[in-house]
């Protein structure tokens, strides 16, 4: 193991790592800018180092002052946490150019899984399903050949596009002509290009994740899913594991393709990987995230295993303990707490919070970087922590989350709180029935969207 | 792959850096003004190794009691083998250097502290 690592983050994050380094005997180092000097990670940290003013391209996304501040201080490694520089092959190399090992995967499978098209040709090529469609660009006939292979309802999407510009959803055989000229036009105004492709439209459609652990070694661990669909503007804003619209069959099958991915396109260290279920079980690769994620407690709740603690095992070159699937129990939710204004459409609204009550008692985690008096600045993201709760069946974790998010105060800045509350009461999430459109349906019915 | 990164001499001059105003940031920081003995610091304007020679064996670049002009290097600052001089902002006396030779500094440490001297040209010196 290692003796010194350098945590190139900060807020709730930076916290999460130096309690792993600490608990390992591993001395942390910390980096901030100047408007997180008296923030918690610096003050956990056995060191810390200045590394720039508070724009966040001066500062934590610098690779030569994080590197600097490695090196000058003799850290043997450096853990990215998430957001900023995790997903940088850049920094990867930079890392490795100054004999610093980076808690993650390589600089090339990193680059190739930021890559969306070159991540599908691999996932396809390691029988990983993708969303049916064309493979291409597709001319009016060629769409409505593919349209009946794979069903409708489809979209047409623009080659060259993104932002929705030239897309279109087709419910049935004869909306599509005139929704491909359409398309067409708008994405050939947008981009310069007109050309389309056609997918299936998963509708309604869950976002279902798969956390895995691999080693480099040959050895993949593979930790169940993670229900994100509660989402506001693709935002998650609750996630828990196990989830509800999953059977025994899907949940072996997704790991199985997640672990098979694995192998075949050399990952390591601590990755997720995303799916979009559809409403017969069915499931699509979207993307592979070759980080820590936000949401990891849900797993470590259900496996009793620490994330972080096992990726720095892996990064200094130790193989897995234990390989295939975590044995799981129980039920996990997090819930995201954000600082961010309902009566304001939910914009960010940083701060001072002048007073936190953490909730506390059974089965109750805080992943916070929160203290009374602690400012959340303007420059960076809005999450103050996450509640993260766990019981042996789904309806305890529920009930013993609204008790924890009961017993939560924070004073100073609005938060996204009773939000989650209201979301927790309400009938879609208690029956288990939800997809990632539940917070833009709900809209009115749900009090604290109402205030909005 | 070796990362670098290009730095204009304008982004180098420490003042400056420290001075851009950062708009709607709660928690200002201090703009560095001359101490109340009236010395100009010299802060550090990112993270990295500092040297007082170009090279090892090399005379330093400024030794305290001499004079400055605006623009001229003070010292060196390394990171990922990237070399960064730190140049006066204007002209004045060395009057103090609070960093060792190869010693690591941090953003915002104190590295020099000047005596400011008239405008005039220096060619006195």
């Amino acid at each position: 193991m290692f003796k010194r690592v350098l945590v190139a983050n900060r807020g709730e994050v930076a916290v999460r790592v130096i309690r792993a380094l600490h608990e390992n005997d591993v001395e942390a180092v910390a980096v901030y800018s100047t408007v997180d000097r008296d923030s918690l990670h610096v003050r956990l940290a056995d060191r810390a180092i200045c590394i720039g003013p508070p724009q966040a391209s001066e500062s934590y996304l610098r690779i030569p002052s994080l590197v600097a501040a490695a090196t000058t201080t003799g850290c043997e490694a450096v853990h990215p946490g998430w957001g900023f520089l995790a997903e940088n092959p850049a920094f990867v190399e930079a890392c490795a150019d100054n004999d610093l090992v980076f808690v993650g995967p390589s600089a090339d499978v990193m680059a190739r899984m930021g890559d969306k098209v070159q991540a599908k040709l691999e996932m396809k090529a390691a029988d990983v399903p993708l969303v049916p469609g064309t493979e291409g660009t597709t001319d009016l006939d060629e769409a409505r050949e593919a349209a009946n292979e794979v069903g409708y309802p489809v979209l047409l999407k623009a080659t060259a596009g993104g932002g929705g510009k030239g897309m279109r959803l087709v419910r049935a055989p004869d909306e599509l002509d005139a929704a491909y000229g359409t398309a067409s036009l708008e994405a050939e105004a947008a981009f310069g290009d007109g050309s389309l492709y056609l997918e299936k439209a998963i509708s309604p459609a869950r976002h279902v994740e798969i956390q895995v652990l691999a080693d480099g070694q040959g050895g993949v661990l593979t930790l169940g899913e993670r229900e994100c669909s509660i989402q506001r503007r693709h935002q998650k804003l609750i996630e828990e594991s196990p989830s509800p619209a999953l059977d025994e069959e899907t949940r072996e099958a997704m790991e199985a393709a997640a672990e098979r991915a694995c192998h075949a396109i050399g990952y390591r260290n601590a990755g997720t990987f995303e799916f979009l279920l559809g409403p017969d079980r069915s499931f699509y690769f979207i993307e592979l995230n070759t980080r820590l994620q936000v949401e990891h407690p849900v797993s470590e709740m259900v496996t009793g295993l620490d994330l972080v603690r096992e990726q720095l095992h892996v990064a200094a070159g130790e193989p897995l303990a234990r390989t295939g699937r975590a044995s799981r129990r129980g039920h996990a939710l997090e819930i995201r707490i954000n600082a961010e204004d309902p009566a304001n459409d939910f914009a960010p609204s940083p701060g001072r919070v002048s007073r936190l009550r953490p909730p506390l008692g059974p089965g109750v985690r805080l992943d916070s970087y929160v203290e009374d008096g602690s400012q959340v600045p303007p420059h960076y993201d809005s999450l103050l922590g996450k509640l993260i709760v766990w019981d042996e069946s789904r309806p305890e974790a529920i009930a013993r989350a609204l008790r924890a998010l009961g017993e939560l105060r924070v004073e100073g800045v609005p938060t996204t709180r009773e939000l989650a509350i209201d979301v927790l009461r309400s009938e879609e999430f208690s029956s288990g029935r939800y997809s990632t459109g539940f917070l833009e349906e709900a809209g009115a019915r749900l009090p604290a969207l109402a205030r909005s | 792959m070796r990362v670098s990164v290009r730095r204009t001499p304008e982004q180098l001059e420490p003042q400056l850096a420290a001075s851009i105003p950062q708009p709607g940031e709660p928690d200002e920081e201090p703009m560095p003004v001359p101490a109340l003995d009236g010395f100009t610091r010299v802060e550090a304007p990112m993270v990295g190794v500092f040297y007082r020679a170009s090279q090892p064996g090399a005379p330093p670049f400024v030794e305290e009691g001499e004079t400055v002009a605006a623009g001229q290097t003070l010292c060196i600052l390394e990171a990922m083998k990237l070399m960064n001089e730190i140049k006066a902002e204007s002209p004045g006396i060395v009057r103090s250097i609070h960093v060792g030779n190869a010693e690591p500094v941090e953003f915002g440490q104190l590295l020099f502290e000047l005596e400011p001297v008239g405008p005039q040209p220096l060619d006195a010196v």
